[in-house]
């Protein structure tokens, strides 16, 4: 149908050609198809998670710290900081001049 | 849980109201646990997983934009990006426990009916895991979560005709393979 419509020509043919494969695409009512998600609802079943599993998530999700890499950012930036500190201090310490041999 | 409760509940939890959030995970966690485990394939592997996903979600919740994405889509995404990560890491895409997971679609049925529907399930489980990931992540999400295409495409961030498209093409791949495989 959307085929002989189709041979008239023109806009009207792309527009009724891209109607009918949209139509085709979620069309799914063929009889493999339908057989075939038939096979798949019944494969894809429900599964419950063991209820012991839910209970120690709840538990874990309400005791455990909360945003433990928030608390780590500053302790990391302080570490940075006092590296950097030793590292400069012993530089220094290192490469100055030793005043007490000038004569 | 409706989309008004559900929003009032939301608006508690990115408060930070701990109760809020616990009403959320009662809801989420079953649906989540379902995706990861026909994801994974595996009990220990799922469970894993849908801790670090409720982990995450709580520990970012506060980053929830209530006028994004649905909260369930947010959840899906969390647990798609762990997944992802998970194949990744251990470098095992495919490895599904077959047995384990046919098995335990057909408990309670009659021996013969369950023998034929095995066979048949074992075929399918074949076929599924050579699609792509997106394929068997839209197949979980219609089948197993039984959401609409509208919701799949939010979570997959795609538009509703792209995943009625990939819906027709997936079956179409699947029933060739089925063919072939007969």
């Amino acid at each position: 149908m959307v085929q002989q419509i189709c041979r008239l020509g023109g806009k009207i043919c792309t527009r009724l050609t891209f109607l009918g494969e949209i139509m085709n695409l979620t069309n799914t009512d063929t009889p493999d198809e339908f057989i075939l998600e038939q096979s798949l609802q019944s494969f894809f079943r429900p599964v419950d998670p063991r209820p012991i599993f839910v209970d120690r998530l709840k538990g874990r999700l309400f005791t455990e710290p909360r945003v433990q890499l928030y608390a780590q950012k500053p302790m990391t930036l302080w570490l940075i900081i006092a590296g950097g500190l030793v590292i400069g201090s012993l530089l220094i310490l290192l490469l100055r001049k030793p005043r007490g041999n000038q004569s | 849980m409706n989309e008004a409760s559900d929003e009032t509940v939301l608006l508690q939890a990115v408060g930070g109201d701990n109760e809020a959030f616990n009403q959320l995970y009662e809801s989420y966690v079953g649906r989540i646990y379902n995706y990861i485990y026909y994801r994974t394939g595996s009990q220990h592997d799922a469970e894993d997983i849908t801790s670090k996903v409720f982990f995450r979600a709580f520990n970012h919740i506060r980053e929830y934009k209530l006028k994004g994405v649905p909260f369930s889509a947010w959840l899906y995404r969390i647990a798609h990006n762990l997944v992802a990560n998970w194949y990744r890491d251990r470098s095992r895409k495919r490895e599904v426990p077959l047995e384990d997971m046919v098995h335990l679609s057909h408990r309670g049925e009659h021996a013969e009916y369950t023998l034929v529907k095995t066979q048949e399930s074992e075929n399918l489980m074949k076929v599924i895991q050579k699609l792509p990931p997106e394929r068997q992540q839209l197949l979980i999400l219609k089948f197993v979560e039984g959401l609409s295409n509208v919701e799949i495409a939010v979570i997959m961030r795609r538009s509703e005709g792209a995943i009625k498209s990939l819906y027709h093409r997936t079956l179409l791949s699947l029933r060739d393979s089925v063919d072939e495989d007969r």
